[in-house]
């Protein structure tokens, strides 16, 4: 952990120092570019782009107005500056956004194979994403844009990004607002140090919209930032097999989600290793606040989260193992071991918590009372060396038997189905036995201080445990109402450490 | 020539088993939660009709609508996580029947709606926003809006579908024939005035599995002939 800290220090030094020296100004209006949000933008930015990196670097800058955009491809040492009031926004046609052959998708601003680049300032790229993402499904339906539109839209290669950089070095992303793509909003995809400061994100216009996701990246900050996504908010992926994302630092960012708050996966092939992620806010949230997802056969490990407030958000903490890729990973195991979770505040509703937002959450696994948190491995992948310490969740209980049921007998702890090929999430089991924390598959895991409030009575117990070696719970406070003489953990087939 | 009429005549048959299922989007009905789609539902439903009937089918969305008239040999399926939301003034419930409602229908045939999604009576906005314009002189007082109200329909069925925070009644039917209402999930626990289904002079009706959380009468049974209740109970676990 702390050699990750040293790294990012010397990587924001280096940000500072490359800024000060590629800081020639290039006003976008010299090159012809129209603030009139009707004339088409994108031959004239590139055009400068290019002028720009053929002649040193440098900025080019975009004063206030609506700058009518299709795809563009940023260089090397140009950072594209938005002064406040200038809009960089979609056409709205698919038609005018590029399909990248190496990347596979579409995107406002590509970078490929580029470094020092950036996009800064106090104005804001607006994607249009679901005047995009329906006019891509028109074409589909015409005909002459190849798509089978399951669920009944475009998939996801044909709905443009707003930012997509792959293996790019030196990326800065600071102050702006990143406003409704037709798909994910931001990608960085094997990029070498990325730093993200203060910037605002506000994407609920259609599926997909997640905040921010890092593919595959080495040396990340984001921090002083603002996420309202329809799904994830900040999203950790590995899409390649043979690379890792590794030595990040998440600080002082917040925001509200209908699918997760901090999520490592879905995709998680190579894997994720050092991650320090420090006071975060998530509220409004559907599904869980933090989930670490493992279930490609990637390593998951050294993740210290330290710091969580988590108001009206449906789950708190899910970790997963899963083996979806079994045949493209040759059986190669699924990992994820040695996380702390420490100082976590959590509030958990009865009603569904990103009620109003746009794009709201699907309702789905149901019948099931309010899920627990969970960490749930396989028999064979288990999740290892968990510690939670300092933690309290409030639930609103009220589990009721009539509506769904699982009891805590032997047979009906392990009769609840593994999973491993399935998409993972807090609800994908249906009903669980706890109200508060559910462990299974799992060995080392310590619970250090965690408190468990029900609001009403529920009919499960808070804590269920099903095959785990060296289990570890101390200073364990559970309330619930009118359960005086209830057993409130339930072990089966655990060993427990002493105390 | 006769074999190529029979071919023609089969290729017909073929289409008319396999063209009968319509996306949503096809009719331009919104996702969003936003758009309001009463015209765009309603013409759907018309249109599948007419042209011989058919599934309307929703995917994962939330699909705001007013007063829809389902029509002969028209179903709707709403996939896992799709919503049907009620919209929350009344001036949406644009209705002539007896008993207003969300979804109704009056003298057809070969109707439902089936599948794991929900319908969304957005139960207490729309009594808020109704007595507040009641306040104000601007409506007269109407019959409460059921989620589902059928009249004189035969063959209906409605399928693990859930009904959520009804305003008042989720299921209202009156003289319908061959009814099968199964795996349905009647939830108005926060509404003071939820109820869920009446049957009345219905005739060949089946309930099962079917489980009911409202405030008020989980069901009333008049005037029915051949009713079964199998394996369906209130939140508290009684019997229907």
């Amino acid at each position: 952990m702390k050699k990750t800290g040293k790294l990012i220090a010397c990587f924001i030094v280096w940000v500072f120092i490359s800024i000060g020296v590629f800081a020639k100004d290039y006003p976008v209006s010299g090159f012809g570019a129209k603030n009139d949000g009707r004339t088409l933008n994108t031959a004239i930015v590139q055009g400068a782009i290019d002028f720009i990196t053929a002649n040193g670097g440098g900025r080019l800058v975009f004063d206030s107005g609506v700058y009518i955009m299709g795809s563009v491809y940023l260089k090397s040492n140009v950072t594209l500056h938005l002064k406040k009031g200038a809009e960089l926004r979609s056409s709205g046609n698919g038609l005018d956004f590029v399909k990248d052959p190496y990347i596979g998708w579409m995107s406002m601003i590509f970078a490929l194979k580029q470094d020092n680049i950036g996009i800064t300032g106090d104005g804001m790229i607006d994607g249009m994403g679901f005047t995009t993402a329906l006019c891509m499904l028109e074409y589909a339906r015409k005909g002459f844009l190849v798509d089978a539109m399951s669920y009944d839209r475009a998939k996801e290669d044909n709905r443009p990004v707003n930012i997509y950089f792959r293996e790019c070095n030196n990326v800065t992303i600071t102050g702006i607002k990143l406003k409704d793509p037709a798909n994910w909003n931001q990608v960085y995809d094997q990029c070498k140090n990325v730093y993200v400061d203060s910037i605002t994100v506000d994407c609920k216009s259609y599926w997909n919209n997640d905040g921010i996701d890092i593919v595959d990246c080495d040396g990340v900050v984001i921090k002083n930032s603002y996420f309202d996504a329809a799904d994830d908010i900040i999203c950790f992926k590995s899409h390649d097999a043979t690379k890792i994302c590794q030595n990040v630092v998440v600080e002082n960012c917040s925001g509200r989600s209908s699918a997760n708050g901090i999520k490592f996966g879905t995709l998680s092939r190579g894997g994720f290793r050092n991650f320090k992620i420090t006071n975060v806010t998530i509220f409004d949230t559907y599904r869980s606040a933090i989930t670490l997802q493992s279930v490609d056969g990637g390593i998951v490990e050294n993740i210290l989260i330290d710091g969580v407030k988590s108001y009206n958000t449906g789950n708190v903490i899910f970790l997963r193992i899963g083996d979806r890729y079994k045949p493209l990973n040759d059986g190669k195991a699924s990992i994820l071991k040695d996380v702390i979770i420490k100082n976590v505040y959590a509030e958990v509703p009865l009603s569904k918590p990103d009620s109003g937002y746009s794009y709201e959450g699907p309702v789905e696994d149901l019948p099931r009372n309010i899920s627990p948190s969970a960490i749930v491995g396989l028999p064979d992948w288990r999740i290892e060396n968990v510690t939670l310490s300092n933690i309290e969740i409030v639930y609103p209980g009220g589990g009721n038997p009539y509506y769904a049921k699982r009891g805590t007998s032997k047979e009906e702890l392990e009769s609840i189905p593994e999973m491993p090929f399935a998409y993972p999430e807090f609800s994908q089991f249906k009903e669980l036995p706890a109200w508060g924390f559910y462990v299974r598959h799992a060995d080392n895991i310590t619970f250090d201080n965690v408190i468990l409030r029900a609001k009403e009575a529920d009919y499960r117990p808070a804590i269920v445990v099903d095959d785990a070696k060296d289990l570890k719970l101390q200073k364990m406070t559970i309330t619930e109402p009118a359960a005086k003489n209830k057993k409130q953990t339930i072990l089966n087939n655990v060993t427990q450490k002493k105390k | 020539m006769k074999k190529y009429k029979l071919f023609v005549l089969l290729l017909f048959v073929g289409l008319s088993v396999s063209a009968n299922e319509y996306n949503a989007s096809f009719f331009g009905i919104k996702s969003d939660g936003i758009t309001n789609n009463t015209g765009s539902i309603q013409k759907a439903i018309d249109y599948i009709s007419e042209h011989r009937g058919g599934t309307l089918v929703f995917y994962v969305g939330r699909y705001l609508t007013g007063t829809i008239h389902l029509k002969s040999g028209v179903k709707i399926r709403l996939e896992e996580g799709a919503i049907l939301v009620g919209a929350s003034s009344p001036y949406d419930y644009n209705s002539k029947s007896a008993t207003k409602a969300l979804i109704e229908a009056d003298g057809q045939s070969n109707i439902g709606i089936y599948g794991k999604g929900v319908i969304e009576g957005s139960g207490n906005a729309l009594i808020k926003n109704t007595n507040d314009l009641l306040s104000l002189g601007y409506i007269r007082k109407d019959s409460e809006p059921a989620l589902v109200s059928l009249s004189n329909c035969m063959n209906v069925s409605f399928t693990g579908i859930h009904f959520w925070n009804g305003p008042y009644n989720a299921l209202v039917l009156n003289g319908c024939k061959t009814v099968n209402l199964e795996g349905l999930d009647i939830n108005g626990k926060n509404i003071a005035t939820s109820a869920g289904i009446v049957l009345n002079g219905c005739k060949w009706v089946n309930l099962k599995d079917l489980f009911v959380e409202v405030k008020k009468t989980p069901l009333v049974n008049l005037n029915n002939q051949f009713v079964t209740v199998q394996n369906s109970i209130t939140s508290k676990g009684i019997s229907l």
